[in-house]
């Protein structure tokens, strides 16, 4: 979701459209889990009290967001839910490392800084994963199947890149893709020259290129589908 | 290496693993370590192949470590284990010990009680036999079985069980023995015997040792044992002795026809003992049992005769003695040892020579003599022991005197009687 569009939904769900704050929630679903775990540096479930201590935070962070204040929505997100957690471990007494001094503080005030950095870069790239996965879910892909459909080799994985840009330029056939959910093996294959074959073994795979070919402002994920140039002169 | 190496974008965690966006557009599953979980996002580098390598390599040299411990386990060391001997000592403590062409102890078995005592308290599993022989004789002195003030007596049996090589030396097998005894100060009789494989299978069959089961051979023919558990938890001291126990109450109530038969059995058990024992030591202990019985005989003789005499019949001396004369060289076995049986008919000779009683007498004599000359042509082994008669003479002539002067009141009185 680029920035205006978070904007946008922000905006309504403030108004008090409370079907879109389900659907925006369920969209950063992921996005919640994943930093809970990291910061609880263990791997949590949807069942267990951490993660609801984030959503809490998160549906907070959907109230408070001010886009004026110069951050992005993302990296506020994750900063309420670091500091409920962080107030939940000491409720628990299970977070040993309690601010004793000043120093510490400002040490952690540098570290935190670093962090907003780093992670500001990172927020982009992880709005577009998190928007890549919603469009493959549809499909029934999720990302650890997509391993074993991936070609292990350079040569076969170009091919898919050429598939796939050649498959785009049918409109037909992507229209045909984004509401049945399935590929046009057949009809795709009479149109041009490639085989079913290679096309029915990296499916899975092909489709994830050619959501990321079909949405060009990814432009974090599309630098990784790029054929690098070292390996078009090989 | 650079090749095994994949970096990329976090874009999904699972319980399990995290899946990276590599570089060069391809996903990897890669396995969650416990303490880190990745953000979605982050940028991490893993390198797979190397940990894979070190774990291969790991495994290739564990796999061939195992084979070549099977293949040792099946092909190696088997040849080499092998029994080529197997030797029986026995004291009380019965040990049989399972020895390969080399001469190494394979294995240490007991064959009763005492021997268990014995084998629990040494390992000499791998070394050679000679050692193992002086350390069972050393624990069997240490553990009381062999005492100072006692006499006992050692027996060690070889059976040859696959007639390849050649059998342990004898001779340095007792000068071994006889020098472990001589340190503690203790006297014993020592023998080493050589075995057939089929005696050492009879042997084990009845689970035994060979030399108590040599032992049992005898005192079963001679009536003296029935079962062979009786000989089974007795020492070959107390075997002996019981053998020599029954000799000094003569079976003389037994008939005449018995009596040579058994003499006869005996003759063939020594003669088998001949064959296996050629060292003169040997059959010295071998013998034992079997010289008392033949000088009972002889005395047996004696008392014959003198009930021939007072008959007065030669001709019916003769046909008595003749079944006599069949054990003849069993007496001169006994000379080998205690010098009696000979001399004593020769005393006999002299003395009728002396008294140059009746005709009858005179018969008598070249019946002596003929009996001696059969026993000369008859036995090719009594030769041999005569030869060794001189050394052994000297130790028992005490012994002998006595004896002569016994057997000289005996028929002094028949004489006299006769007339």
């Amino acid at each position: 979701m680029k920035d205006f569009k978070v904007k946008q939904t922000l905006l309504q769900i403030q108004n008090g459209d409370e079907l879109a704050r389900e659907r925006f929630i369920r969209y950063y679903k992921p996005y919640i889990l994943n930093a809970v775990g990291h910061i609880c540096k263990k791997y949590v479930t949807w069942s267990s009290d951490e993660t609801s201590i984030g959503l809490i935070a998160f549906n907070r962070a959907i109230d408070t967001f001010d886009s004026s204040k110069g951050r992005t929505f993302l990296n506020y997100v994750y900063l309420l839910i670091q500091r409920d957690m962080i107030d939940y471990f000491r409720k628990e007494k299970r977070y040993l490392h309690l601010v004793s001094n000043e120093e510490q503080l400002l040490h952690e005030l540098n570290a935190s800084i670093e962090f907003y950095q780093q992670s500001t870069n990172n927020s982009e790239l992880v709005e577009e994963i998190l928007e890549l996965n919603a469009k493959l879910s549809q499909y029934n892909i999720s990302f650890e199947q997509l391993e074993s459909h991936c070609p292990k080799h350079r040569k076969t994985r170009m091919k898919v890149f050429q598939i796939a840009s050649e498959f785009i330029k049918h409109k037909d056939l992507v229209d045909q893709l984004m509401h049945k959910q399935v590929f046009p093996v057949s009809s795709f294959t009479k149109r041009s020259t490639y085989h079913a074959k290679p096309i029915e073994r990296h499916r899975k795979y092909l489709i994830t290129i050619i959501m990321i070919k079909l949405h060009p402002e990814w432009v974090r994920l599309s630098n990784f589908i790029q054929a690098d140039p070292g390996s078009e002169k090989r | 290496m650079k090749k095994n190496i994949n970096e990329g974008v976090v874009v999904q965690v699972t319980e399990n693993q995290y899946v990276l966006l590599c570089d060069d557009g391809t996903f990897k599953n890669i396995p969650l370590t416990k303490t880190d979980i990745p953000m979605i996002g982050d940028r991490k580098t893993y390198k797979a192949k190397k940990r894979n390598l070190a774990f291969g390599t790991v495994s290739t040299v564990a796999m061939i470590a195992i084979l070549f411990i099977t293949f040792l386990g099946y092909f190696g060391p088997e040849d080499e284990m092998k029994t080529q001997f197997i030797a029986a000592i026995d004291i009380n403590p019965s040990i049989e010990v399972q020895l390969d062409s080399e001469l190494q102890v394979v294995k240490l078995l007991s064959l009763n009680t005492d021997g268990q005592k014995i084998i629990e308290s040494i390992d000499v599993e791998g070394k050679g036999f000679y050692q193992a022989v002086d350390q069972i004789i050393s624990q069997t002195i240490s553990a009381g079985y062999l005492k100072e003030d006692k006499d006992g007596s050692i027996e060690l049996t070889i059976a040859n069980v696959t007639n390849q090589s050649e059998p342990p030396s004898k001779n340095k097998l007792t000068t071994i023995i006889q020098h472990q005894l001589e340190r503690k100060n203790i006297v014993a009789t020592v023998g080493v015997f050589n075995e057939t494989k089929e005696f050492y299978e009879q042997s084990e069959q009845a689970n035994i040792s060979m030399n108590k089961y040599r032992h049992y051979q005898i005192l079963r023919e001679q009536g003296k044992v029935k079962n062979i558990e009786d000989v089974k938890e007795k020492s070959i001291n107390q075997l002996e002795n019981l053998m020599k126990k029954d000799e000094k109450n003569p079976s003389v109530k037994l008939e005449e026809n018995q009596n040579s038969q058994e003499n006869k059995k005996s003759n063939k058990m020594s003669d088998q003992n001949k064959k296996q024992h050629s060292e003169g030591a040997n059959e010295k202990k071998e013998n034992k049992p079997n010289t008392k019985q033949n000088s009972s005989d002889s005395i047996d003789s004696h008392n014959k005769k003198k009930s021939l005499n007072n008959n007065g019949s030669p001709s019916k001396d003769k046909a008595h003695v003749k079944p006599n004369d069949s054990i003849t060289p069993s007496p001169k076995q006994d000379s080998a040892k205690k010098n009696i049986a000979p001399q004593e008919n020769s005393k006999d000779n002299k003395k009728q020579k002396e008294k140059k009683g009746t005709l009858k007498k005179e018969t008598e004599h070249k019946q002596t003599n003929r009996r001696n000359n059969k026993d000369s042509k008859k036995d090719v082994r009594t030769e041999k022991e005569d030869v060794k008669k001189p050394e052994q003479g000297n130790n028992a002539t005490g012994e002998n005197q006595a004896e002569q002067k016994n057997t000289k009141g005996k028929p002094s009185k028949t004489n006299d009687l006769k007339p």
